[in-house]
């Protein structure tokens, strides 16, 4: 009986997914672009000159070594964004991933305007780029994941990631205040952009 | 006949008297809290990093036309609801406070100094002297208000008019280097923020909305 009920859940989801396939595809290729740009951008922050500020919140929080957290979470919460997408909402999967890559390529326009540089006492993480820092992706996308998800325990999840991510990333000083504040800001702007544009397109589909 | 327009605008302020009231007391904190972190930044802020718009804009003394364009539309937004949307003071004096507040916060967080070639503006205004500091850059308030102003009205010449004039004051404070470019861009995205926050706070009176 159970064996059965799980093979139609299993049937009724392989239809879904076959529905949404091609714009799913659409949208692994669009958020492929963005975060090429995003990469783009973060190899032109990493090249130029480049000065860093004080800041009244890592002036008075001592820098301490979460570089596994602050390496480890986004995996983390990527990897539960995709699964959740995937399946359980797998109707609206292509809409998250477009709500991502938007998130992605205003974050790429933020970062190549300002040269600051990441806090001069920030701890060593082996990244391929640097002063990538206005506004945090690792609030940001958390946050837009709190702010997109229906089901309230991946809410929760999120939201709690949103603010250990956004204390991660203060106490390594990775990132100045202005940037984890400004972060919860743009995304909510984003989301509601970004609503328009692509609930319409996924609303446009059913 | 005036005098009953008079009398018809102190009963409509009667009317709304706890919500003006909430709304005034906020205005003055947020006032005192401006004052406060405007004089923090200009003691603290050191940090003057390369931008790339300002790197290629060349500064232009736009002072005249800052004058004329911004400081009407702010005069706009103040003024608009005493004199024909009574049930909407105390919506504009809120939300207004609440962007004051939050920018007050933001300000005293990252200690960014006003680029080195920028050109102040010559003349100001006494009744804008209390939210003026040379280092009062994140984010950019003279673009964030007039945007706030284009989202709490409803009327389309209106919004039409500060939109215009959000954009002009974006391009004005680039060119006179006054403020990063992150600075101005950042404004958009958290005036909306900040919209959605008060409007949820001091939004009840909906038909005030117009």
């Amino acid at each position: 009986m159970a064996k059965s009920n799980f093979k139609d859940k299993y049937l009724n989801w392989k239809k879904e997914i076959k529905k949404v396939i091609k714009p799913l595809i659409i949208s692994i290729i669009v958020f492929a672009f963005a975060s090429l740009v995003t990469l783009w951008a973060a190899r032109y922050t990493t090249r130029i000159d480049t000065v860093y500020s004080p800041d009244l919140v890592l002036d008075n929080l001592p820098v301490q070594d979460w570089g596994f957290l602050f390496f480890i979470w986004p995996i983390v919460v990527i990897s539960v964004g995709l699964l959740y997408s995937l399946i359980v909402e797998p109707k609206k999967s292509y809409y998250f991933i477009y709500m991502a890559s938007f998130l992605y390529l205003i974050r790429a326009l933020f970062i190549v305007l300002t040269h600051l540089s990441t806090p001069y006492d920030a701890i060593d993480i082996p990244l391929y780029f640097e002063n990538d820092v206005f506004f945090s992706g690792h609030t940001a996308l958390p946050f837009l994941c709190f702010l997109m998800f229906k089901r309230v325990w991946a809410k929760a999840f999120m939201l709690f990631s949103t603010f250990l991510m956004g204390f991660v990333v203060l106490i390594t000083h990775r990132h100045y205040s202005i940037d984890v504040a400004a972060a919860l800001f743009i995304t909510y702007a984003v989301y509601k952009l970004g609503n328009n544009i692509f609930y319409k397109i996924s609303a446009e589909r059913k | 006949m005036l005098k009953k327009i008079y009398l018809d605008w102190k009963d409509e302020i009667f009317t709304y008297r706890r919500q003006l009231s909430l709304a005034l007391f906020l205005a003055l904190i947020a006032i005192i809290l401006n004052m406060l972190s405007g004089n923090y930044v200009d003691k603290v802020g050191t940090a003057q990093p390369a931008d790339l718009i300002l790197d290629a804009l060349p500064p232009i003394d736009l002072s005249i036309l800052y004058a004329i364009i911004f400081f009407p539309a702010v005069i706009f937004i103040i003024v608009r609801p005493f004199v024909s949307r009574i049930q909407k003071i105390h919506y504009v004096i809120g939300v207004l406070s609440v962007f004051l507040v939050i920018r007050a916060g933001f300000a005293v967080l990252t200690h960014l100094m006003v680029p080195i070639d920028a050109v102040h503006p010559s003349w100001i205004p006494a009744f804008y002297d209390p939210f003026s500091f040379s280092n009062y850059l994140f984010f950019a308030g003279n673009v964030g208000v007039l945007f706030l102003g284009f989202l709490m009205y409803e009327s389309k010449p209106v919004k039409y008019y500060l939109l215009t004039a959000s954009i002009l004051t974006a391009i004005i404070v680039l060119f006179m280097h006054t403020h990063y470019s992150i600075d101005v861009l950042a404004a958009y995205f958290i005036t909306y923020g900040i919209y959605k926050f008060g409007d949820f706070i001091f939004g009840e009176e909906k038909d005030g909305k117009k």
